[in-house]
């Protein structure tokens, strides 16, 4: 109780500051202990902040990335509750079930491939732990990380896919997560982002923030009860850079081939970057 | 845009150069423009003002890029009558080149983008050898009536490139793959480029509307000629060949249309005068 008393307090006091257009740090590092705890444990509200689409996007993300190849090592970062990784190893089993008549060993290519979830958040970590017991999915290819994105305790050049679904926005310093993933990359890896981003049209703009300013909070506090943590998230949403910022954040990291793919009319965006 | 203005920024690229040319992958060609030209400047990243030569940079970044690409396509037709066009296809080329499989992703497109360019490649075979082999034939282009056997000769030519993937049956899908409806302008732009140079070989200078009819009528002609290919159980494609012959005959018969439609006309003049002065009606132009 105390705990959340104090949580709540942190967050009202560094609200201000974050309305005043300077987003602390501090505040971002409680933020990682204190509501996403919360939020985590309360993963249906997702669904009703975006209608259930969200699960829709997920897929089509990882839709992107097949056919993948036995011996690739993938790093699903802020990926905690493991939602990309699950659907990754499903996919894993649909193409091994597809191509079983070339493959000759029984346990199929997906043994050689490698997924490490990282996340800052361990309490995440535990959730996604938990799911993937319940789930019944074979994760002898699954590893956990408590890590922060912007210094990833991991050798260079390590890694043929980085993935990054609905997290980069809320790393302090975009530009040094970018640099990591260049740095765990091999030449010839992939970065693949999926995110919220800017809506251009301007009447489906009007809809998009109607909704997201005067329906999202109210839900969090009907739902979770924390309005002033779901009013951050969709304010982050709006600070965070455009598509094409983005991509040139991205290339200054160092990746090429950056191109972007909007999904639902630019609520959300995939960004991919190749380190060639 | 604002740019990483560090001199950090440079040093972290230069380490990287390094990084890509000492790494596992030794086969490709890994330079990177950014040591030469950022050690030459004084600014920590190149002036903006200089419109130029920011330009130039990027032309050669997407050169860079470009170059990986078509390696990879190159190493992808190989997989094709393992895989089919495609981006299984590709990602086995990537791998056989020592990139990852996920780098099969810079083809968004997928499969077509390889039957793509092993058309284009198709194509550039046949402008590069096709002159050679007028001169063989002993026919020359500026005669115009030699155009006709220039052109049996190119098409019979660029059809026999899709032989080996028509023996494995993959033909059949690329065709699919370019009729559909995403892809069939880039498909409709190079089948145009390819009958462009087939008429350019057989010395076509014309400057009318008779440029389209002339390329509209060759695209018919080759398509349906490769419709006729893929069905062909003879042997070396016989019936096929025979078929074209009788579609460069017909396209000879159409030539001499319009001169006999000329004629046709002066006739058919002469009998609109006779029905006129049969009825009755007097023609104005004596009686003034």
């Amino acid at each position: 109780m105390l705990l959340m008393r104090f949580v709540k307090y942190s967050l009202t006091d560094s609200f201000t500051s974050f309305q005043n257009g300077k987003l602390q740090t501090a505040f971002v590092k409680k933020l990682h202990a204190g509501p996403y705890y919360k939020v985590s444990k309360d993963i249906k509200l997702d669904n009703l902040k975006s209608i259930g689409i969200h699960r829709i996007w997920k897929d089509y993300f990882v839709k992107k990335i097949f056919p993948l190849h036995p011996g690739t090592n993938i790093i699903d970062v802020a990926g905690g509750t493991g939602d990309i990784a699950f659907r990754m190893l499903e996919g894993l089993d649909r193409q091994n079930k597809n191509s079983n008549s070339s493959t000759d060993d029984d346990s199929g290519s997906r043994k050689n491939t490698t997924i490490l979830i990282s996340d800052i958040n361990q309490a995440m970590l535990d959730v996604g732990k938990k799911r993937a017991l319940t789930m019944n999915l074979q994760s002898d290819g699954l590893s956990w990380l408590c890590a922060n994105a912007q210094e990833l305790p991991l050798p260079e050049n390590s890694f043929d896919l980085y993935t990054i679904a609905f997290g980069i926005r809320n790393v302090t310093d975009v530009s040094k997560a970018l640099d990591e993933a260049y740095r765990i990359l091999r030449p010839g890896g992939r970065f693949m982002c999926l995110e919220f981003s800017h809506v251009k049209n301007p009447l489906l703009k009007w809809a998009y923030d109607t909704y997201s300013f005067q329906v999202i909070p109210p839900l969090g506090e009907v739902v979770a009860g924390d309005w002033k943590s779901y009013q951050y998230l969709v304010e982050s949403i709006r600070k965070f850079p455009t598509q094409d910022e983005f991509k040139n954040m991205i290339e200054e990291a160092g990746f090429r081939s950056v191109r972007y793919e909007n999904l639902s009319f630019g609520v959300v965006s995939i960004h991919s970057g190749y380190k060639i | 845009m604002a740019k990483r203005s560090c001199a950090n920024t440079r040093w972290q690229k230069e380490q990287r150069f390094c990084l890509l040319t000492g790494g596992s992958l030794t086969r490709g060609v890994f330079f990177r423009w950014t040591p030469v030209v950022r050690s030459q400047s004084t600014d920590a990243f190149p002036d903006d003002s200089d419109a130029k030569e920011t330009q130039r940079l990027k032309d050669e970044e997407t050169e860079y890029e470009n170059d990986i690409k078509v390696k990879i396509l190159d190493a992808a037709l190989g997989y094709v009558d393992i895989s089919g066009w495609s981006k299984e296809a590709l990602a086995q080329g990537a791998e056989s080149l020592g990139y990852p499989s996920v780098t099969h992703g810079l083809f968004p497109k997928g499969g077509v983008e390889l039957v793509h360019h092993f058309y284009q490649r198709a194509n550039d075979r046949l402008s590069s050898e096709l002159p050679s082999d007028i001169q063989e034939a002993h026919l020359d282009p500026l005669k115009a009536k030699n155009d006709l056997k220039i052109l049996r000769l190119a098409v019979e030519k660029r059809l026999r490139m899709n032989a080996d993937h028509i023996f494995t049956s993959r033909w059949t899908e690329a065709l699919g793959l370019m009729a559909f409806p995403p892809n069939a302008p880039s498909s409709l732009k190079l089948l145009a480029n390819l009958v462009d140079e087939m008429w350019f070989h057989a010395g076509d200078t014309s400057a009318d509307f008779s440029w389209y009819t002339k390329r509209a009528l060759l695209a018919t002609v080759y398509k349906s000629t490769e419709m006729s290919m893929i069905q062909d159980r003879s042997d070396d494609f016989k019936s096929t060949w025979e078929f074209l012959d009788r579609r460069i005959d017909e396209m000879d018969q159409l030539r001499d249309c319009p001169k006999k439609l000329e004629e046709a006309s002066v006739v058919m003049k002469g009998f609109y005068q006779t029905a006129l002065n049969v009825i009755g009606v007097p023609d104005r132009r004596k009686m003034e």
